[in-house]
């Protein structure tokens, strides 16, 4: 616990976290991994069946492709990182250590992919004819290619973090790289990429041809055709990866694809998400067998869908790993397993370098009429259990926000006062009844100020600030311990 | 009249008002077994349909040798019949009155649509030589 908790208090640091990844998975998949091999695949075939027609088309489709991956998409995808490194910064730093060698590979793997784009988008005018047209065709199969291995190393790391697999036991990269839920994720992810580059072009194409050109109803047909034909390897995928999720991780999915209050629902969504995937194939179909007859408007609906169904796989794939952020090794709240015991013992504080101050409305829960020394007790409790909330349980919870848990409290205890007693009973054994949730990691006397500071929610409902807008100040008792990591 | 004279402007209008009707006795008559062989002999005949037509185009004289338009021979025709499968299995795995079988149902008929239906084919006009 060497770094000031970053939090966002309405939001929620995941929904930070979400917003951000959901958007660069969506651009990465469908308009880097997915389109660039469409698009190379564009320029071949008219370039084969001698028909300028696709050329400009397979142009019109890269350019904006080019113009979002290398803004949005390049954003997005530091922005992971960035705002991973605030909110968990334990975990990242675990990644780190472990896959040092493989992500150095993927950034110049992603330099590389960056000056392909930037050399195919720009030659594509004058490299025309002859020679230069098939070495830019082949330009634009290779940076179709290095755009899949750059999702095929990241998709490595995804995999680590459900199941690591052989590594806790060598700790080696190799074992690390190649853990048991990789090869059925890429399986899974490939197709679903190539899928939603025909899903995309399809909405792009009758913005670039005219309802009356003939060519539309065959660049339709084509791009609907290479929509149509990844869709049963994504089935076949995603069953190998569902067989390769560990069955602890199974036990959450009703609450993963869901939420707790709507876990109930589990068989109807996941008819919606049947019905939904027919939905695509379904017009993808009539795109074949019928382009006149699909209007513009209909080709939305496959995109929509698709985009939805990726962004919540994508949810699913982070809450179902719960308790951990990285499966057994560490906990969603940044605490490796093998330092618990360790923990609870001394206490989670005593390995706190930083105190995230009470606010004057946490302050104020203290009654002012106590005595002197009384209420500076009182506060220095309050303040224990705030740094103990700050640290054990910040990382996914606010206080009344997204995922707080004052709604969570107030669910199950309704209007009854939160005692100390009354909490610290459920936060005690809370792991039990809720697989997807940590076992508390402080010792028994953080459990009762935790409780304190959950108390005082009931009343208090202004928004918890982090410690990049409140700030910190050092606790006095850091300096007599070293950090947790520092004592292997 | 108006009915007759609709269903003869184009061929394929008769056979898709056939496979509506056929699915909507089958729900109606609410037999899953029935439902099931019927519904199977269904798409064989169409399946041995389809591969006539894919047979054809194959064979036809002026057939491109490109990848993508050889899969797009077969593609639809194979979709369609796995996606026959999947709709069989909607209505065969859950209870009459239920929102899958009802969309396993509309799903039986598109498909079989889709397994008679001939792909349009492609226009070549206006192909400008690069």
């Amino acid at each position: 616990m060497d770094f000031p908790v970053f939090h966002l208090d309405v939001l929620g640091n995941r929904g930070l976290i979400a917003g951000i990844a959901v958007l660069h998975v969506l651009i990465n998949h469908g308009l880097a991994v997915g389109l660039m091999p469409l698009v190379a695949c564009m320029e071949w075939y008219g370039h084969r069946k001698r028909d300028a027609r696709w050329d400009a088309l397979a142009y019109r489709i890269l350019f904006c492709a080019f113009i979002v991956t290398t803004t949005a998409g390049a954003l997005t995808g530091v922005g992971i990182w960035l705002s991973v490194s605030l909110v968990n910064p334990y975990s990242i730093g675990s990644l780190l250590r472990v896959f040092f060698w493989a992500w150095f590979v993927e950034w110049l793997v992603f330099i590389t992919e960056v000056c392909l784009i930037l050399a195919y988008t720009l030659t594509w005018k004058t490299w025309r004819e002859g020679a230069a047209k098939r070495r830019h065709i082949r330009l634009g199969f290779a940076l179709g290619l290095f755009s899949w291995i750059t999702m095929a190393i990241i998709v490595s790391i995804l995999g680590f973090m459900m199941d690591p697999g052989n590594w806790l036991a060598d700790n080696t990269l190799f074992s690390g790289f190649t853990n048991p839920v990789y090869l059925p994720q890429l399986a899974f992810r490939t197709p679903l990429a190539a899928t939603m580059a025909g899903v995309i072009a399809l909405v792009l194409v009758p913005f670039f041809v005219g309802r009356d050109d003939p060519f539309r109803r065959e660049a339709i047909r084509a791009v609907a055709v290479w929509t149509l034909l990844f869709c049963p390897f994504i089935v076949a995928g995603g069953y190998w990866y569902y067989g390769a999720v560990p069955e602890a991780m199974k036990d959450n999915l009703a609450v993963s694809v869901l939420t707790l209050q709507f876990s109930g629902w589990l068989d109807e969504f996941l008819l919606l998400v049947v019905g939904t995937a027919i939905a695509i194939v379904v017009v993808v179909q009539v795109a074949i067998v019928r382009p006149g007859l699909v209007p513009r408007t209909a080709l939305v609906l496959p995109l929509l869908a698709i985009l939805w169904l990726t962004a919540h796989f994508e949810r699913v794939r982070e809450f179902i790993r719960k308790p951990y952020v990285i499966g057994r090794y560490m906990y969603a709240n940044g605490l490796r397993v093998d330092d618990y015991a360790l923990l609870r013992r001394d206490g989670l504080l005593a390995y706190a370098t930083y105190s995230n101050p009470l606010t004057p409305a946490e302050q104020a829960s203290v009654p002012a009429a106590l005595p002197p020394a009384e209420r500076a007790a009182a506060l220095d409790r309050l303040q224990k259990g705030k740094d103990v909330f700050m640290n054990a349980c910040s990382r996914c919870h606010t206080t009344h926000g997204v995922n707080g848990v004052a709604d969570h409290l107030h669910r199950m205890f309704g209007n009854r006062v939160w005692t100390p007693d009354l909490t610290g009973d459920y936060l005690a054994n809370m792991h039990n009844a809720q697989p997807y949730m940590p076992p508390f990691p402080g010792s028994q006397a953080e459990l009762g100020f935790l409780s304190t500071y959950l108390e005082q929610l009931q009343a208090n409902r202004e928004p918890v600030p982090g410690a990049q807008q409140a700030g910190i100040t050092v606790r006095p008792e850091s300096g007599s311990k070293l950090a947790v990591g520092e004592r292997r | 009249m108006r009915l007759l004279s609709w269903m003869d402007a184009a061929p394929h209008r008769g056979p898709v008002l056939n496979i509506v009707m056929l699915v909507l006795l089958l729900g109606m008559i609410g037999n899953t077994a029935l439902l099931l062989c019927v519904g199977a002999a269904t798409i064989a005949v169409s399946a041995i349909g389809g591969l006539r037509r894919a047979m054809r185009a194959m064979a036809s004289p002026d057939r491109s040798h490109l990848p993508l338009d050889r899969i797009a021979i077969w593609l639809p025709g194979a979709t369609a019949l796995g996606m026959c499968a999947v709709a069989l299995l909607l209505i065969v795995e859950n209870p009459a009155s239920s929102v899958a079988h009802s969309l396993g149902l509309v799903l039986f008929a598109f498909e079989l649509v889709m397994l008679v239906l001939p792909s349009e084919r492609p226009s070549t006009a206006g192909v400008s030589k690069g």
